[in-house]
């Protein structure tokens, strides 16, 4: 059978057949909707990230604004004016280039803080919890999803019969008759199945990725869709071996069907299940309420040690008694109080760190498993969804915090304001977020079993594709 | 001759391998899952009593302290993991597990659990609900495909319809043996998951747990209806295989998730930003207006005859802020309210999807039924928010009615008055309105199931009969 003949029969069968429209239809208006989802949550996100951030921004320069006047009178018309404990930075984790692409973990974390002295490492973010549980704990459904879970469904449903129905037809033998084999025939018919599939995927994400968005300059989200496109495809042709090996290994269409179900079943869903089960049994994190608890003894060790009892209660109503003394003296105990819960906590904060490194270690090796899990973690990595994203940005808002915190502290303490030369050197939050070979870097193992798993799967199929045709038919 | 069927049709499973293999793994799912839950449960209550006994603790021990400063640091309500959250954790792992009952604001519970779990993906949630909701119908699909398409292959379906037997004994034999078969695993995977749940506090545990088994049961008789009714009308096994498969992954994999997507792309929940600003707002409502604020010292000096704050014969500061926490009640409330009517629309779409994918109905139903639920925690919820408006005011009153010399503070004696936040879940039958409608439609996929299951083998005689 040549390529001509072998493209005329499928066009028939499946191209302009109605199981490879319905197949293209499904793969389109599926990945059109989900885009759609996806894009409203970061509109969403950017328009409140950019509210959010003009409003500490204008805070900020009205704060400079007044203590400039300070220093150029030499005195302040109110004690609680450009005092360094009022400062307030705004800090966002700004949606990744692929944000749209895949949610991951984005619903869970927050993406905004505010830097003040008012807050400890172990209090910076908080009231970000709002979201329905109901929905969060079924999950949310992305390109990434799609393209893990779905597309080698599709993949299955399209081609579990190329063989196996040709024989039970009759076809194969009538192929082998005319050709002398099946090699080309099968996997030209793979191919072009498949590739009818994965190019409706493609150009349908491709338009996703190429219209406008508020997130990143275009060059740099295409950059990141190349690479997300590269990893589903080379998944794509990890389930192109299995389903190519099922069908020469199996005789029948329903056992090369369950086969390959099974496969999928186990590989998406259950080694992924026990894997964070797993990881969670062997390392569990620790006690957030235990974290809670030495957050709260600090703090009290704090106030009882540093503060007046009478400025304790101006630290929460300080316009009830006011004096130009008072005010600076809650600042400093407040100050110290957040000093001394930082000390307390950061053993706790160091512990969950170090059990969610051991879990993500175990993780990424329980993930050589299950093609699924590389596939679902490397393309959630670059479309920025990933758990490492978000734990940057709480670790870099923490530092952030704690260099505030030095900057500020001596002048908190002594009771004084910073002068304006101080004030201009603070640095502005500012998201550090990875490079895209930084990110494919710390994929590349995983990326490089799953290109040896896929050559070694089309190589062994067509190995036994390329057996006596009576073993084959 | 019911009973004959039946009995064969057990016997063809034990004698399946593939039964006999997938049977295997889903008992051993299920006992993992099971011992997975139990521990995370003895964990919670565990960390939950360390919480709540340094919490007190801290809170007595925090020293003499003006009653509004203590306010501020105020007391944390833990929330109680219902015992059948180890049989199906609901909602836990995305619900904060504790509230801070500070002074002037209502915050959210904090501390969600899936924000500390490593990133395996969120695909799946082992656990014993999770296995019979999602693993479970995938067993029954692969073992019943061939149950009627099978026979029909092999022309054994043909001598069993000459030889007389009516459709009826074939089906409700057919249900009967795969009945059996299914049983054999699911009933002890149920009771596993169960068990790992009892001991439960809960004074209506009983009517949860029968409950529980009435919804799977009717969840089961579902999936074994359509499976058997699919099978019937199939021509071959695969078309069958396929069918089923096509069904479980848009049914039971897809459309949940397209379900709560498009539930939240309907009705989004406004961004946390712009709802912690709405939340500061609320709290502050007071302090910022400040015609309200004149407004109050007008009214409190013309009540009381005074001139000045100075002449009250209690404490303005502390007055004001009982007032101002009382101005902030119905602003929380419509705050609470707007959030809690946007999740009710999003679970409004995901009921509709319910109407296309059974395990949406099953698991809304199931979570409540385990007291693990949306509804459960904002009964928690609630209760601390009541909670904290009373040890407020305690506070708040302390000062007003003592605290009029200057640098007033008041010590431990106050502090122990204060009373420890206690929670007991509500009882089924209060909340019993809210799960109707999933109820209803659990009933209507097993009435409806066992309908399908008899028109197609009706149907699948008929041909034969032809």
């Amino acid at each position: 059978m040549t390529t001509a003949t072998a493209f005329s029969l499928e066009r028939r069968l499946f191209v302009f057949a109605a199981p490879g429209a319905m197949a293209a239809a499904t793969i389109i208006l599926l990945a059109l909707v989900t885009a759609f989802a996806g894009r409203a949550s970061v509109d969403k996100t950017v328009k409140a990230q950019a509210a959010f951030a003009a409003e500490y921004d204008a805070g900020l320069q009205e704060w400079r604004d007044a203590l400039a006047k300070i220093e150029a009178d030499g005195e302040a018309p109110s004690p609680y004016d450009a005092r360094p404990m009022s400062l307030q930075l705004p800090a966002v984790l700004p949606p990744a280039p692929l944000a749209d692409f895949a949610t991951g973990a984005a619903d869970l974390h927050p993406t905004t803080a505010v830097i003040s002295g008012w807050s400890n490492p172990a209090d910076l973010f908080n009231e970000y919890e709002f979201d329905n549980p109901t929905p969060l704990s079924i999950g949310a459904i992305d390109l990434t999803f799609i393209a893990v879970a779905l597309m080698p469904l599709i993949m299955i449903a399209a081609s579990y019969d190329v063989l196996a129905g040709d024989r039970e037809r009759g076809r194969a033998k009538l192929i082998a008759l005319q050709a002398g084999h099946v090699r080309s025939s099968v996997w030209e018919r793979l191919l072009i199945r498949n590739g009818v599939i994965w190019a409706a995927f493609a150009i349908t994400t491709a338009l996703v990725a190429a219209a406008p968005t508020p997130v990143a300059d275009v060059g740099a989200r295409l950059a990141h869709f190349f690479a997300w496109l590269a990893v589903a495809l080379l998944y794509g042709g990890v389930w192109l071996g299995c389903i190519a090996l099922a069908s020469v290994m199996l005789k029948k269409s329903e056992t090369v069907a369950s086969a390959l179900f099974a496969a999928w079943a186990v590989f998406v869903f259950a080694v992924p299940a026990v894997g964070g089960a797993l990881a969670e049994g062997l390392y569990p994190p620790p006690s957030r309420l235990a974290f809670l608890s030495e957050m709260r003894k600090g703090e009290v060790a704090a106030v009882r040690e540093t503060a007046e009892l009478t400025a304790g209660f101006l630290a929460d109503h300080p316009e009830m008694t006011v004096s130009d003394e008072a005010v600076p003296g809650y600042y400093a105990s407040n100050y110290l109080a957040n000093r001394e819960a930082d000390r307390r906590t950061t053993p706790v904060l160091d512990a969950f760190e170090a059990s969610r490194a051991r879990r993500t270690q175990l993780v990424s090796v329980l993930q050589f498993g299950s093609p699924a899990m590389i596939a679902d973690r490397a393309l959630t990595s670059i479309a920025g969804g990933d758990l490492a994203r978000a734990m940057a940005f709480q670790r870099q808002a923490r530092t952030s915090l704690s260099d505030l915190s030095e900057r500020i502290g001596p002048a908190v303490v002594a009771k004084q304001r910073i002068s304006l030369e101080a004030f201009d050197a603070i640095p502005r939050f500012q998201f550090q977020d990875r490079s895209l070979p930084d990110i494919l870097a710390a994929s590349a193992a995983p990326l490089l079993y799953l290109v040896l798993l896929a050559g070694g799967l089309i190589h062994f199929a067509r190995k036994r594709l390329a057996a006596p045709l009576e073993r084959l038919l | 001759m019911i009973s004959v069927i039946a009995q064969n049709e057990f016997r063809g499973f034990l004698r399946n391998g593939v039964f006999l293999s997938l049977a295997a793994a889903m008992l051993a799912l299920m006992i993992g899952a099971a011992a997975l839950s139990a521990q995370r449960m003895a964990t919670f209550d565990r960390e939950r009593a360390a919480a709540e006994a340094i919490d007190r603790e801290v809170w007595d021990g925090q020293g003499a302290r003006n009653p509004h400063s203590a306010a501020h640091f105020a007391r944390y309500a833990f929330k109680p993991i219902p015992r059948l959250a180890a049989f199906d954790p609901g909602v836990t792992d995305y619900a904060g597990l504790a509230l801070w009952m500070e002074a002037h604001n209502q915050n959210p519970a904090v501390f969600r659990r899936a924000e500390d779990l490593g990133d395996a993906g969120r695909f799946a949630d082992l656990s014993p609900a999770w296995t019979l909701q999602y693993a479970a119908p995938l067993f029954l699909f692969l073992i019943l495909f061939a149950s009627f398409a099978g026979e029909r292959e092999q022309g054994t379906l043909r001598q069993v319809a000459a030889s007389g037997v009516s459709s009826r004994a074939l089906l409700v034999g057919k249900f009967a043996g795969a009945g059996l078969g299914v049983a054999a695993i699911v009933a002890p995977a149920l009771i596993i998951g169960l068990l790992a749940a009892s001991g439960a506090a809960s004074p209506d545990a009983s009517t949860r747990m029968i409950g529980l088994i009435a919804a799977y049961s009717a969840y089961f008789i579902a999936i074994g209806g359509v499976a058997l009714g699919v099978s019937a009308l199939a021509a071959e096994k695969r078309t069958a295989l396929i069918a089923l498969v096509a069904i479980w992954t848009v049914a039971f994999v897809l459309l949940p998730r397209l379900a709560a997507g498009l539930a939240v792309t309907l009705h989004p929940t406004p961004d946390s930003t712009t709802l912690r600003n709405d939340l500061s707002e609320a709290s502050s409502a007071y302090y910022t207006n400040d015609a309200v604020k004149e407004q109050l010292k007008r009214d409190t000096l013309a009540e009381y005859g005074a001139d000045k704050v100075e002449d009250l014969p209690f404490n303005y500061g502390g007055y004001t802020l009982q007032w101002s926490e009382e101005y902030s009640h119905p602003l929380f409330e419509a705050f609470y309210g707007e959030l809690d009517a946007t999740a009710s629309r999003q679970e409004g779409v995901i009921a509709m999807a319910s109407l296309v994918s059974p395990v949406l109905a099953l698991d809304a139903l199931s979570a409540g039924l385990s007291g693990t639920d949306r509804h459960h925690h904002d009964a928690f919820r609630g209760a601390a928010e009541t909670h904290r408006r009373t040890i407020v005011k305690q506070l708040n009153d302390d000062l007003t009615n003592n605290g009029k010399a200057p640098g007033y503070t008041n010590d431990e004696t106050l502090w122990r008055e204060i009373a420890d936040f206690k929670h007991a879940p509500p009882r089924f039958a209060d909340l019993s309105g809210r799960y109707v409608l999933n109820a209803l439609i659990l009933f209507g996929y097993a009435v409806g199931g066992v309908a399908f299951a008899a028109f197609a083998l009706g149907r699948a005689q008929e041909e034969i009969a032809k």
